[in-house]
């Protein structure tokens, strides 16, 4: 359970728009049981069947949580060449998606540092701005990329992607405790922020 | 419309409308093979010793020791090769695929690598057998060796490995997977010999448990304690007789060295919710009598090595993270004293590491100074920090903080060494690094040795069992075979050093 913006206790329901886990049961349950493969062919295959699922759907959670469309593609490619280079340990995760999403997320985030790429960042670019203008809640786009890239990745996963407390943690790496404590920050400077848009909102009369 | 229907609905509409591109899975093959011959490249040219080739080992424990080695490489190349075969026409003009990593040794990532030529050699412990768990199975990893399985012969996963203190023998954890929870938990206990081969396997069943037990060796080597199933569970390793301390969620687990205490804090206990900060309380295993050390509120515990002081954080909330500060107390719960203030941000989740010489404290933080976002963490990643614990050293005062030196960027070719987390060697002179998806590495503490990579084919991380069960380190180095030392008459730390009983309460 979370809380709603308004403080009402949530259920995080079973994959939203991404769908990182496509082999998760409809049960609810996250876990996947290793696919382990005794031929090499097979190792092949299944990197390939892993790449055709996850990797539109992984980029696509990566935009969302970095605000970067170009930036969430390199980082992908970046991730399953990654996963390629290993992929006899990788296809047996628990959450082999999710350990491309947080590999591209940790790439990313190297790079931003490194290149001083902050323009980047949601909010600050000219490409964000555009697609900012094409959602149809923009004040909601703002006040997402007003969060930080932490505070979003938990967002993404616990809301697009539909991970529990515990897989999120597991994912990011983070505690259960910093998942609940960032989330709870997120919303809060969500609510805040929406607020702030909706009295502009109103003092210019829209 | 709730505020999180409109979020989930913003959240989807912003991933539907992202305009990223589909890449060709033949371009980010050859994205890999292009990192891996800039990695060969960059070892080939810092003239890194290479020890064996490129290998991982499989072990199946029990009686005889059949041994499975396989080229990673080999099984890239052959992947590349099928891939290519399966979608040959994503990329009409590419290049035939090379097959040199099918049939060319690499230098080995899974074998341990000197960086820095011209220092002297970093000694590593006689035995130098790590243990830890990578894809829900224990792995041991040794310098110059392929990283080697532990098959549990169990169906679910196994995880949480842990050296008994004399060292001999090793314990992990199993459960299996049962519609979506955990069932048929049992500890498994085995001795581990200097050349890595085993005893059959011991199994303990415990009943009760929905999740993978983490458990950590008393000082005598016989009884073992984890949380689990809002409860503290004692075993005795001997008898499989299992005690239930009820009503605890503990955050942290720490048997006091050179006894039989197990101290205890948790974010939350039956009678009341304690918050990110929990009251210490020390279980005693001959009375089976549970006090409370002083007044404090804690979220990971050390005992120093001589078992008369206990090292803890306390949690502190702002507005973008939570830090932690570094506080010390006497067993008896008295002389309470800051060690350290807002010391780093706890999202890694380690604690604190006392060094087994009792001079230092090690643990990590979120590094400072490179905000993408004002109110933003770092997304450098941790570092290392040693604290001195004493008031031994004249030159460095109780309190004093080193960060241990960022490593080159050499000895990953690609990027920094990120620790997850950090543990001791049996003798205090290094620490080991269970770094992000990279590996293992040993780094000296004097900083005067270069570091060794003793293992990068384990994709070591943060594990599940690691995030509900903390006080199990995600790696942890077997102690000295040679150097036996009993519970009765001396402290029982890692270091095979003879060490004096502690004399405080308890």
């Amino acid at each position: 359970m979370t809380a709603d913006f308004d403080g009402t206790e949530w259920t995080a329901p079973e994959l939203r728009g991404v769908d990182l886990l496509p082999a998760r049961a409809a049960g609810g349950t996250a876990r996947l049981e290793p696919v382990r493969s005794d031929s090499l062919e097979d190792a092949a295959i299944s990197f390939a069947d892993f790449y055709a699922a996850h990797h539109d759907s992984v980029a696509r959670a990566l935009s969302v949580t970095l605000g970067d469309d170009q930036l969430a593609t390199e980082a992908v490619d970046e991730a399953m060449a990654r996963a390629y280079q290993r992929w006899d340990r990788v296809r047996d995760l628990e959450s082999p998606g999710g350990w491309v999403y947080t590999v591209g997320l940790n790439w990313a985030r190297s790079l931003l540092r490194r290149s001083f790429r902050s323009k980047s960042i949601p909010g600050r670019g000219s490409e964000s701005d555009s697609a900012a203008a094409q959602c149809s809640d923009p004040d909601l786009d703002r006040a997402l990329r007003k969060l930080s890239i932490d505070q979003r990745a938990v967002v993404v996963c616990r809301h697009l992607i539909g991970y529990s407390e515990l897989e999120t943690a597991r994912v990011l790496g983070i505690r259960p405790g910093t998942v609940k404590s960032r989330l709870n920050r997120a919303l809060s400077g969500l609510r805040s922020s929406l607020a702030d848009a909706d009295e502009i909102g109103r003092r210019d009369g829209r | 419309m709730t505020d999180v229907d409109r979020l989930h609905r913003h959240l989807e509409e912003r991933a539907r409308i992202a305009s990223v591109e589909a890449t060709p899975i033949t371009s980010v093959v050859r994205r890999a093979k292009q990192r891996d011959r800039r990695r060969r490249a960059a070892i080939g040219a810092l003239g890194v010793a290479a020890v064996g080739g490129l290998t991982v080992g499989a072990l199946w424990m029990g009686g005889s020791h059949d041994t499975e080695v396989r080229s990673v490489d080999s099984l890239t190349g052959t992947v590349e090769t099928t891939l290519n075969a399966l979608l040959p026409d994503e990329t009409p003009n590419a290049p035939a695929p090379s097959t040199d990593a099918a049939t060319t040794p690499a230098p080995s990532s899974s074998t341990p690598t000197q960086v820095a030529g011209d220092a002297r050699p970093l000694a590593l412990p006689a035995n130098g057998w790590v243990a830890q768990t990578y894809g829900n199975d224990i792995w041991l990893s040794r310098a110059g060796e392929p990283d080697r399985l532990i098959d549990g012969y169990r169906p679910g996963p196994e995880a949480c490995p842990a050296f008994s203190p004399d060292g001999e023998r090793l314990m992990f954890g199993s459960a299996v997977m049962n519609n979506g929870g955990f069932s048929d938990a049992v500890l498994i206990v085995f001795t581990v010999a200097e050349d890595g081969s085993s005893s059959p396997l011991t199994t303990i069943p415990l009943d009760g448990i929905d999740a993978v037990p983490c458990a950590i060796w008393a000082p005598d080597g016989r009884w073992a304690a984890f949380g689990g199933a809002n409860a503290v569970w004692v075993v005795d390793t001997d008898t499989a007789q299992v005690r239930q301390l009820p009503d605890y969620d503990p955050r942290d687990l720490e048997w006091r060295p050179g006894s039989d205490e197990l101290a205890i804090t948790g974010e939350a206990r039956a009678d009341k919710f304690v918050g990110d900060n929990a009251p210490i309380d020390i279980y005693k295993v001959s009375t089976g009598e549970i006090r409370t050390v002083g007044d404090v509120g804690a979220t990971e515990l050390a005992w120093s090595p001589d078992g008369s002081t206990l090292a803890y954080t306390q949690a502190v909330a702002d507005e973008t993270n939570m830090k932690s500060g570094i506080a010390l107390i006497d067993a008896d719960g008295s002389n309470q004293r800051q060690l350290t203030t807002d010391s780093y941000g706890a999202d890694h989740g380690i604690g604190v590491v006392w060094s087994p010489r009792g001079d230092q404290i090690a643990y990590q933080r979120n590094r400072t100074g490179c905000d993408d976002a004002p109110s933003s963490p770092c997304y450098e990643g941790s570092e290392v920090v040693l604290v001195t614990a004493t008031d031994a050293d004249p030159v460095n005062p109780i309190g004093t903080e080193r960060a241990v030196p960022q490593l080159p960027a050499t000895v990953s070719i690609d990027e920094p060494w990120q620790a997850n987390s950090v543990t001791w060697s049996p003798d205090g002179t290094q620490l080991l690094y269970s770094a992000g998806v990279q590996g293992l590495i040993v780094v000296p503490v004097d900083a005067d040795q270069p570091p060794i990579v003793l293992s990068s084919d384990l994709l070591t991380g943060i594990q599940e069992e690691h995030a509900t069960s903390p006080w199990v380190p995600l790696q942890q180095w077997q102690p000295s075979l040679t150097t036996r030392h009993s519970a009765d008459d001396v402290a029982s730390d890692d270091t095979g050093e003879l060490l004096p009983v502690a004399t405080g309460d308890g």
